[in-house]
Parts: C-alpha cells; structure tokens; sequence
C-alpha cells in the first residue's frame, strides 16, 4: 500500500517515557504529535521521531484541540504528574471520547480515581515491582488492605 | 456539618473561620507547617492536619471519611480534580467544590464530577461581558455560572417600556422576565396591569442570551 | 560539537565510522540510481531507432542495481551496527557524489563525452541546475529524457524517495542531512509519499496542458519535468524560446513558482488555505522581487526588442521568474551579450533563490526575508523604547513564528558562507580568463543550480571552468552546513576508520 492510513495518537508530556513511546510509536509508522510544557524536554526524543511537537499544557483543553484530539485514536498521558494525567485522560476520555487513553500513574492509588472510564492505567512502579519479584524469585507476603 | 477544606493559603484561612464562626467540624489539610501552626493556634475547633492532601494516605489518615463536603483550594487545577474525584470515591464524601486557575476548567470539571468550581478569572469575564454588553444595567450579576443574568434597567422618557404596561410591553425576550420595580425606593412586583413610568428601576431576571435583548426593548439603549 | 574532534582531552572517543550502515545505506541510494539510469530506456518505445544508445544505459544501470542491492545487504547483517552522530551527513554527502558519478555513465559510455563533461551532465541533472554541455538538438531522444529524469529525482531528494520505498529507523536523520526541514504530516513515510504524490500530480498536470498548447508529447513531458523541478534542462537549444509561445510561457511560470514554493506552503495551496497563503512570508517577498524586477528588466531590454513593451515584459517576466525560481528556462537567446545592470540583477536573483523546502535552489527566500526583517528589528532595538518588550516574529505558514536569537545566528552565518562559496568560485572563474561580471554571472548560476550561462561552461570549456561549476553545483544542492559537518566527520574519521 503506497499510503497507509494511519492512527493518530497524541502522547502527552516528553520525559523518558513520553519521548521513548513516541518515538518507537513514530518509527512504527502512526502519526504521532508529543506535546509538553517545556520545550526543552523534545529533547528526550530520538534523532528519527518523525512526528510533530507541540509546546503547550496539556491539561487546557484548547491545546489539546490544536493537537488534533478530536481526530486522535490514541492518547497517552504520561507527564509526571499523576494527576495531571488523571486529567487529561478524562478529559481525553470523558469529554472527547478518544477510543484508547492510557495515563501513567506514579501512585496505584489513583487508579481507581479513572476506573469505569475507558482509560487504561500503567503503573510503572508497580511494574518494576512484578519485575523484581519474578526475577528474583523470592516468595513474598501481599499487603493485605 | 463536616466540612474539609485542603490546600490553600488565605483562602483556606477565610473559609475555616467562616465555617468555625457558624459551628460546623471543619478538617483544614495543608503541607505549610508555618500555616498549619498558625491556623492551629488560632480556632481551637479547627482540626489541622499537616501533610499534602494529594496523598491519599494522608487524607485517609485525616479520618475525613463520609464528610459532607470537600473543598480543595490548591494552586493546580489538576490537584484539586483529583483531590475532589479521592473524596467522592474513596472516602465518601458527596460533595465537593473546588477552585481552578484556568477559567477553562469550570465547564471540564463540572462535567468530570466536580459540583461547584470557582474561578476568579471566569466569574470576572461574566461580568464584564454583561457589563459591557449592557450600559444600563449598572449591576449584572451572573447566577448558576452564567447562565442566568439579574440586571437593573432605568427607564428613561425615551424607552419603549415608558407609559405602558407590563402586560402591553412585546418586547420582552421570552427568557426574561421583569422580577420587581423599583420606583421612588417602593417595591412593586409587577404583574400585567402594571404600568411602567419613566424613572422606574426594572430589576430584569433573564437567561445570558437574553439579557442584551431585554435591555434593548425596556430602555430602547444598546 | 565539531570541533571537539580536534582537543586531545576527548581522545576515548571512539571516532571510528559505522561503516556497515554508512555503506549499507548508500547501497540503497545505488539502487534509486540504477533505476534513475535505466527508467530512460522506455523511449525506445517510442524511438526505436535509438536502440543502439541502449547499452549505454542497460550496462551501468543494471551493475548500480547489483552492487547496490549488494551493498545494502550489509544493513541486515547480524545486528545493524548503529549509526554513528554525524555520520548521516557521511551518507549524504558520499551518496549524492558516488549517485552522480554512477549517473554520468551513460554519457561516458556513448562515447561523446569527456570524463569531466559526462560529470558535469550528471551534477547538473541531480542538482537540478540545467547547465549543459549536451548538444541537445543533436542528442538522442534517450538522453534528452534520461536529463530530465535526473531533474526529477534530484529536485524530490534522493534520500526522500528512498525513504518513500524502503524506510528504516535512520530515516528522519537523513532526510534532515538532505536539507528537507518539516515534515507534512506527523508520520515521515506517508510525508514523503505526499511529497512525491504532489510533484507526480503538477508534473503530469504540466504535461497535459504543454500538449494542449500544442507542445508534442515527448517534449511536454521533458520540460513538465524540467519546470517542476526547477531544473531548466530542454529538448531545445533554444529553451522556451524556441516555441515563442505564450500559453507555453505562461504554463512554465506556473510549473516553475510551483516548484520553487515549499512542500509544505503545497499543503496550504491544495487545502485551499488561500489568505493563509499570501501571508505567508515567502510568498509575499516572491509577489515583491517579480513586481519589481519585471518592470526594471523590461525597461532594460526594451532597446533589444525594439521598443515593443509588451513584448519586452513577456520576456522579462519569463525570465526573472526563469532566475528567482532556479529554474534556468530561456526565452532569450544567450546571456552573453547582456548588459551590465541586467546581469547583475539576474545574479542578485539566482543568489535570493527559491523557497525553503522545495526543488530550488540559492540562498532561499526565508533568509532572505529573515535578513531583511532583521534589519528592521535592529532598528527598533537601536531607537525604539527600551522598556517594550518585544517578540521577533516571522509571518510563516499562517502561524507568526518566534525568531529565536540562536536561529537568527545560524541564518546569518548560513548566508556569510554562502556569499563567500559565490565570491571564491567567482574568482576561480575570473582566473580563467573571464570578466567579472560574466565569472559572477555563471558561478551564481551553478551554486544556486539555476541553469542561466553566459557562454562559460559550455561544451567547449576547459576542465576548470566545468569543475568549478560542477563543485558549484553540489554545494547549492547539498545544505552547506551538511557538507561541512560530513567533512569533518570524514577527516575525524579516516585517523581510525576501521574498528580492529
């Protein structure tokens, strides 16, 4: 196929995770936009992101619009504010019924803030954590709550 | 009632006194230990409890389980989301109200599950589009966000309205509706019969929409 | 960054090439070369008596191919070997000089050409330049296409139409060592399609309407090609001239603004973003330079046409156009003869050049306006109220951009290096005997691969002069800023080339 009709997905905030998502997004052939408050961290990104960037806050609405939100497929918040990914991911969600949101959440807790919504939480810690307890093969006691 | 008021500074400080002043249990949360002192010092009722209300840890531990309202009053709009979305979710607590710095975030969060939201920006907007859209009406206030508009209008010689009653008057936008008349600092609520003399002060109720176009057809000015 | 290469202190530095990648890559760029040289074999078809010039492109074509394809194979050896910082502008650089001696070939493989001719063909083709030493009324059908084929790819990029068929991870470095900047979309590969989708779409859409003005088909398709790329090649000695045609004229200077105008302002135009359009900042100064030199040029030439004015803006409109566009089309017979102002202003628009990202050539109308609005910006900082605080801004596709000091350097000394190629090549020129203004003429015309010639590289002129140009003509194509950065990185690398 000449043309391949592409997703678009927009990744909110260009830290390691951001860039490094947006950047194996780019290169996997989606049309991505990376939009983060400061200009500095498109940094992060690789020399082969062949995406667009954006400068703005990506919790006001109206940068959001600009991006393309309306036409996006895929929004993956990952600033490193908790909740200011809860936000845009409701936002995202909620308000713009964007098919597949993905928020990035420090703290496990504020999962349940976005249950119900079709928003998909990754906890890296807590992923680190299962890493750490497969690769180490010690047995280990739940927390009970 | 049991009120919790998280983050802040002044604002916080105002409202815990307001709220002491009237008896309820008010929970101040607050990360600045200066303040958290002082405020301690000062309202023996007010429970203080210092640690950052973000923390869902901290708000469990501030044994606010099942309050009635939660006011968050941080300086990012996102915290205060998710410090009102916490409360509601997770302790219980039915209503909340919070401060936002983007005049944007009034309608977004309202719609995200927020009751009340307040933004200085966005009250001060709704003002001025009133006031600027309404040279007569010297008080505009906006009601239920903006939607609603409660207006004076001075009824001069030139008006339309002038000599006419209530019920003659066929300009009057559907929306709105003449609430009382104020002439020589009497009160009349009006009703059909009533006739509307030149010097006359129309308190006017009307949706935002409608505000202008009432205006027009009362005092004849734009 | 550069010139760290040289202190001792950053010695652990492993400057050795990613010679895999480098080569394998290149390889790729064979390929597209070898396709470029045996794509002109379809005018056998149509000229079958030509089949005996067949072996001059079947011979080269098919071994690029195969060393190429070869080459390539290197990429997917074990696991690719990362491409090293800088080593892109290896790849461009290399690339671009190995494409075009591989495309000079045919021409020496037929026998009319010298070495230093046959290279010279070549460069101006890739370049898009559209000097010649090719006897083009003479020449067989097969070469004339092959020329403008060249025009073609080389005014897209190589690099952008590799990366169009087989994309990999070090794409989008490429694609900027080639000088291309923005992106259209947000997604490289279907960006360059775009590109490439667009150019195909004017140039057949030039094709059918030069037939339609009564051009024969063969040669409304050279000079389709030739206008959109703003390469300037003809299937007549006398270029544009020779029709005295002005629908013909007209539909040139279409093809020709289209060309010189960015891919991206292309997306303004077929989105119908027309305010958007004229405030863009590279189409007003465009509108500015053609309202104002049409005029002085007719004033100028109106003594050679014998006081007919109309005629004389026909030709002058054509032509400024013909230079401002790089484009290198000629409704007059030679610029040997022409007066001093005249040639000076032709030189002064071969150096301005055409618009950012596009098939042109020359110094490119953003600098331009941005040098230009600097001044004025320096005025207001020397006059104005200090206490303003003001923003530098740049009309450009619809959104008033910020000129950032550090962006505003690199355009100055962008511009310095450029002026100083133009007076160094200009005086290699003189040094072969040619006046100055003839010298500055030409050299102007190679660097900003326009295509005009005041009668010095010819077919008859000596190596010098054609190297000259042909050196001219890859620095105006090529970024300067990348050819720089891949010959220090070559320098850094040959201490210690190979890993042991």
């Amino acid at each position: 196929m000449f043309f391949k009709k592409s997703e678009y997905i927009i990744v909110t905030g260009s830290g390691r995770f951001g860039s490094a998502i947006a950047d194996s997004l780019s290169l996997s052939g989606f049309d991505v936009t990376v939009i983060d408050k400061d200009e500095k961290s498109f940094s992060h990104l690789s020399s082969s992101y062949g995406g667009f960037q954006s400068v703005g806050d990506a919790a006001d609405i109206d940068v959001l619009r600009t991006a393309g939100i309306e036409r996006a497929s895929m929004l993956i918040a990952c600033t490193n504010n908790d909740n200011v990914n809860s936000l845009i991911a409701q936002i995202a969600s909620r308000i713009f019924n964007v098919k597949r949101v993905f928020a990035r959440l420090g703290e496990k807790d504020k999962v349940d803030l976005i249950l119900g919504h079709n928003i998909v939480p990754i906890c890296p810690f807590e992923l680190s954590l299962e890493d750490f307890w497969k690769k180490s093969g010690v047995s280990r006691e739940e927390e009970h709550k | 009632m049991k009120i919790v008021i998280a983050g802040g500074a002044t604002e916080s400080e105002f409202l815990a006194e307001m709220l002491i002043r009237k008896g309820h249990t008010t929970v101040l949360i607050n990360e600045d230990k200066n303040f958290c002192d002082l405020m301690a010092s000062k309202f023996k009722e007010l429970m203080v409890i210092i640690g950052d209300p973000r923390n869902l840890s901290v708000l469990f531990e501030a044994e606010i389980e099942r309050f009635d309202i939660m006011i968050s009053l941080c300086s990012e709009d996102a915290d205060n989301l998710s410090i009102c979305q916490m409360g509601k979710k997770m302790l219980g607590i039915e209503k909340n109200l919070c401060s936002v710095t983007n005049p944007k975030n009034v309608q977004i969060f309202a719609k995200l599950g927020v009751d009340h939201v307040v933004s200085s920006a966005y009250l001060i907007a709704e003002m001025l589009k009133n006031a600027a859209v309404l040279e007569n009406m010297i008080q505009a206030l906006p009601i239920e966000e903006g939607k609603i508009v409660l207006g004076e209008i001075i009824v001069s010689q030139e008006s339309p309205a002038a000599n006419k009653y209530v019920k003659e008057i066929k300009e009057i936008p559907e929306d709105s509706i003449i609430s009382c008349v104020i002439r020589d600092s009497g009160i009349i609520i009006p009703k059909g019969n009533t006739m509307i003399l030149p010097g006359d002060k129309l308190i006017m109720l009307s949706s935002s929409k409608a505000a202008e176009a009432s205006e027009l057809a009362l005092s004849g000015r734009k | 960054m550069l010139c760290p290469e040289e202190s001792d202190n950053l010695n652990y530095i492993d400057r050795t090439f990613s010679l895999k990648t480098i080569l394998g890559i290149i390889g790729k760029l064979w390929m597209l070369a070898g396709f470029v040289i045996l794509l002109p074999l379809f005018t056998l078809f149509f000229f079958p008596e030509e089949f005996n010039m067949a072996n001059c492109f079947i011979v080269p074509g098919v071994m690029t191919i195969l060393i190429g394809y070869l080459t390539s194979l290197l990429l997917s050896q074990n696991r690719r070997e990362r491409l090293k910082k800088n080593d892109e502008a290896v790849i461009v650089f290399l690339g671009w000089l190995s494409v075009i001696f591989a495309g000079s070939l045919p021409f020496v493989l037929s026998g009319d050409y010298s070495l230093s001719q046959s290279v010279f063909e070549a460069a101006s083709g890739f370049s898009t330049t559209g000097l010649s030493v090719v006897n083009v009324d003479n020449a067989p059908k097969i070469f004339l296409m092959y020329r403008s084929i060249m025009l073609f790819f080389g005014g897209i990029g190589l690099i952008l139409v590799v990366t169009s068929i087989l994309p990999d991870i070090y794409s989008m470095r490429l694609y900027t060592a080639e000088g291309h900047t923005d992106l259209m979309m947000p997604n490289l590969a279907n960006s360059v399609r775009t590109v490439i989708l667009i150019y195909v779409g004017y140039a057949t859409a030039g094709t059918v309407l030069y037939y339609l003005c009564g051009m024969g088909f063969f040669d409304s398709l050279n000079h389709s090609m030739s206008a959109i790329s703003t390469g300037g090649f003809s299937t007549k000695s006398a270029s544009i001239g020779y029709y005295d045609n002005p629908k013909i004229e007209l539909v040139t200077e279409i093809l020709m603004i289209l060309g010189a105008t960015g891919f991206l302002v292309h997306l303004l135009l077929l989105k119908g973003k027309f305010r958007v359009l004229f405030k863009h900042c590279e189409i007003m100064l465009t509108i500015l330079l053609i309202s104002l030199c049409t005029p002085v040029c007719a004033f100028l030439m109106l003594e050679e046409f014998s006081g007919n004015l109309s005629f004389a803006v026909r030709q002058s409109l054509f032509q400024v156009i013909s230079a401002l566009t790089t484009t290198g089309f000629q409704t007059v017979s030679s610029f040997e003869n022409t007066s001093p102002p005249l040639m000076f202003m032709f030189t002064l628009l071969m150096l301005i050049g055409g618009g950012t990202g596009s098939t042109a050539g020359g110094i490119k109308q953003f600098r331009i306006w941005i040098m230009m609005k600097q001044i004025w910006w320096n005025i207001q900082l020397k006059f104005g109220d200090r206490h303003i605080v003001r923003i530098n801004k740049i009309e450009r596709m619809g959104v008033r951009e910020i000129i950032s000091p550090e962006y505003l350097n690199e355009v100055n000394v962008f511009v310095v290096i450029y002026l100083l190629i133009f007076l160094l090549g200009s005086f290699v020129l003189m040094l072969c005997g040619h006046s100055i203004g003839d010298s500055m003429f030409e050299f102007a015309s190679a660097l900003g691969t326009v295509g005009f010639s005041a009668g010095l590289a010819s077919s008859s002129a000596p190596q010098v002069v054609l190297w000259t140009s042909t050196i001219g003509m890859i620095l105006g194509r090529l970024e300067i800023f990348v050819i720089l950065m891949a010959a220090i990185r070559i320098k850094s690398g040959i201490k210690k080339p190979f890993r042991r």
